[in-house]
């Protein structure tokens, strides 16, 4: 076949590749406006806390059981994630072995993606839209449109039972989070203080590239080598908004050697943290897109 | 005439597209992450389906609206046994059974030098896969069965015993071969002459063995690829892969002695994956001893594929097929270059467009026929 043919697929797989760059570009910029940020996660809470209100409203009226939803809970968990997490919820599936970070193990109840403080079991709103969003940079995929609102909320009943804690302890209330103050320059350098004081870059890099002297050391409560997570790539995996961040340094990262920063930090200092470690961001172009891992959520 | 008998015979030769390790390598999993065929292949395994389902598509064709307000239905415990209202597709039918299958059309287009241009529509591939696990986690019966077209036919049907010392198996049956790269082409040049490609499973049996980032099958077999056995020799096949996160290495090697020929087969593969960007490689050498007359023929077939996955279930690919069919020979070499896109377009479906250009030698001009396909697969 001729050379315009050749020509042709070349060029239309250099269009292809910047559009879908461009696209990325997009997207990091409108992400940086705080306010509407923090409103999307407001109304993402609000409406998984609705719906699972909603759903636990409809099995108590229902002539379903409890036990039934559960059953239900059982059927979805086979077939979407025994797979990763073992028929046991023990974090030991067939598929888990390469996975890094492997997948949780329900047996604990301990949970790296709470609303709720350090140390308490999570609110089915937080399970719940953890399964419907996934967790970006991850093998944990987005069940949102793979799933039924009820099959997702049968899942998480379902999960629940592998660990006995649920049954014997409270969970807390979650932890309120206020308004994020402005970006000031100000503010940016108490993030940087605050960033070196608590020796972030230990683990995560002087620039936030994951690099830090103590990363290759780093392990999870199995043992399991894990690595320190890179701000530059401004994908967080508990989510990306200043509150989903400012979140994650209160209640830290359960079952992993990231602490919560709710004691040793004011609030204002995890507001200037976070407005730190996002500007750490780095933007890297075409080359930065193709040579850099995806990291949307499955 | 000629031109037309070329055509149809390089139209046969243009392959079906079975296994992507090009998945594989991006994401740092061995073949047996997402292939209940340990050594790659065939039916996927759930962590695959599920693989298939989320990471791989654009997007989710036929999904329920998320902030719909649509009638909130529990299903009683018997009743969500059976009835599934989310698209995602449960490939168990049973605890331990659970079924599979590709379908594939393509159109066709093809040029050769000295003929008329010619184009077609055609069914490729027609499959369904069949897994039992007749002890969960120990021993698993697996069939894969070719639908059409043409004669119906098992590919494979094997026992594969699983969960013995450091990860081992052993499979019993009719399998493929373990040798090199299971890539998706089997007329690439690396798996058309070693021969061992998806057209040719043999009879045997295969041991093999998964240790942290090592990896190894050593297969017996007849040899005859899939036909009546002919003498008291066996084809002997090693594979080994070092399989790291963004990156593999591996070596293969088989020997095949028949009543007229011996044939040994060595290569070299290897993959490496920069973000977006996949490189694998692969280089095989093939020499054959007539025992009779005592003369030997080498030859050399290297393979080397790019993949750069553009955005969410969109890969670009380009590949670079070389063939030195006789090494004795000066100038004879056959080089093929193809380029094309895959386009997941959601669950199940995936579009293939490729361009197929072919070189070699002026006095075969059927091996110089260009193709243009483009292809539809379904899959589960």
């Amino acid at each position: 076949m001729g050379n315009r043919i050749r020509v042709s697929v070349l060029l239309a797989s250099l269009l292809a590749l910047r559009g879908a760059a461009f696209a990325q570009t997009q997207e990091g910029e409108t992400k940086t406006d705080v306010q509407a940020e923090l409103q999307r996660l407001r109304e993402e809470l609000q409406k998984y806390s609705a719906e699972v209100k909603q759903l636990q409203e409809t099995v108590a009226k229902s002539t379903a059981k409890s036990d039934d939803v559960t059953t239900q809970g059982r059927v979805i968990y086979r077939s979407t994630c025994e797979a990763c997490h073992g028929r046991l919820g023990d974090g030991k599936g067939p598929g888990s072995r390469p996975l890094n970070p492997q997948p949780r193990d329900f047996t604990t109840g301990n949970y790296k993606w709470r609303s709720t403080p350090t140390g308490s079991l999570p609110l089915d709103s937080d399970l719940f839209r953890t399964v419907s969003e996934g967790v970006p940079g991850t093998a944990m995929p987005s069940w949102k449109k793979l799933l039924t609102r009820e099959e997702r909320y049968a899942v998480v009943q379902y999960v629940k039972l592998f660990s006995p804690r649920f049954k014997d302890e409270p969970i807390d209330e979650p932890i309120a989070i206020a308004d994020p103050p402005p970006r000031t320059p100000e503010r940016l350098a108490l993030g940087r203080t605050a960033y070196e004081k608590n020796k972030c870059g230990d683990c995560h890099g002087t620039l936030g590239k994951g690099d830090g002297p103590s990363a290759p050391t780093l392990k999870d409560d199995k043992g399991v080598k894990i690595e320190a997570f890179d701000f530059t790539s401004g994908v967080f995996r508990g989510g990306s908004s200043d509150a989903d961040v400012y979140r994650t340094f209160t209640t830290g990262v359960a079952g992993t050697p990231m602490p919560q920063y709710e004691d040793p930090l004011t609030e204002e200092q995890r507001w200037a943290l976070v407005q730190y470690v996002k500007s750490l961001l780095e933007d890297r172009g075409w080359f930065g897109y193709v040579f850099r891992k995806p990291t949307d959520p499955w | 005439m000629k031109g037309l008998l070329a055509a149809i015979v390089m139209f046969a030769l243009a392959g079906a597209a079975h296994a992507e390790p090009y998945l594989a390598l991006r994401e740092g999993y061995k073949c047996s992450q997402c292939h209940v065929n340990k050594t790659g292949g065939g039916m996927r395994t759930s962590f695959g389906s599920i693989y298939a389902q989320t990471r791989l598509p654009s997007t989710v064709l036929g999904a329920k609206d998320d902030a719909g307000d649509s009638p909130t239905i529990f299903r009683t415990a018997e009743a969500a046994r059976y009835l599934r209202s989310g698209p995602f597709f449960d490939t168990w039918l049973a605890d331990r059974v659970a079924i599979g299958g590709d379908f594939r059309t393509r159109y066709t287009q093809t040029r050769t030098p000295q003929a008329k241009d010619s184009s077609s529509f055609d069914v490729q591939e027609g499959r369904a896969y069949l897994q039992f696990d007749l002890v969960p986690d120990a021993m698993t019966f697996y069939v894969d069965e070719t639908l059409g077209p043409g004669s119906a036919g098992s590919r494979e049907i094997f026992a594969l015993f699983t969960g013995l010392p450091y990860d081992g198996w052993i499979k019993a049956g009719k399998f493929l071969t373990p040798y090199g790269i299971r890539i998706y082409d089997d007329t690439s040049f690396i798996r058309e002459t070693t021969g061992f490609n998806y057209n040719t499973p043999d009879n045997g049996i295969e041991f093999g063995f998964e240790r942290g980032v090592f990896s190894a099958a050593l297969a017996i077999q007849n040899g005859t690829a899939g036909g009546p056995e002919d003498n008291q020799s066996k084809l002997v096949s090693l594979v080994m892969t070092h399989t790291f996160s963004d990156f593999r290495l591996g070596d293969a090697v088989a020997y095949n002695p028949s009543s007229t020929n011996r044939r040994f087969v060595f290569g070299e593969f290897a993959g490496v994956q920069l973000g977006r960007l996949g490189v694998i490689a692969e280089a095989d050498l093939i020499r054959d001893e007539n025992k009779d007359t005592g003369d030997v023929k080498r030859q050399l077939a290297t393979f080397l594929e790019t993949d750069l996955e553009v955005c969410r279930g969109v890969n670009l690919r380009t590949v670079i097929d070389f063939l030195d069919p006789d090494k004795a020979i000066g100038e004879n070499a056959r080089t093929r270059f193809s380029v094309g896109a895959q386009w997941f377009v959601t669950p199940s479906v995936e579009l293939n467009l490729f361009l197929k250009l072919n070189d070699s030698v002026p006095q075969h001009p059927e091996e110089k026929t260009d193709f243009l396909i483009g292809e539809l697969h379904l899959f589960f």
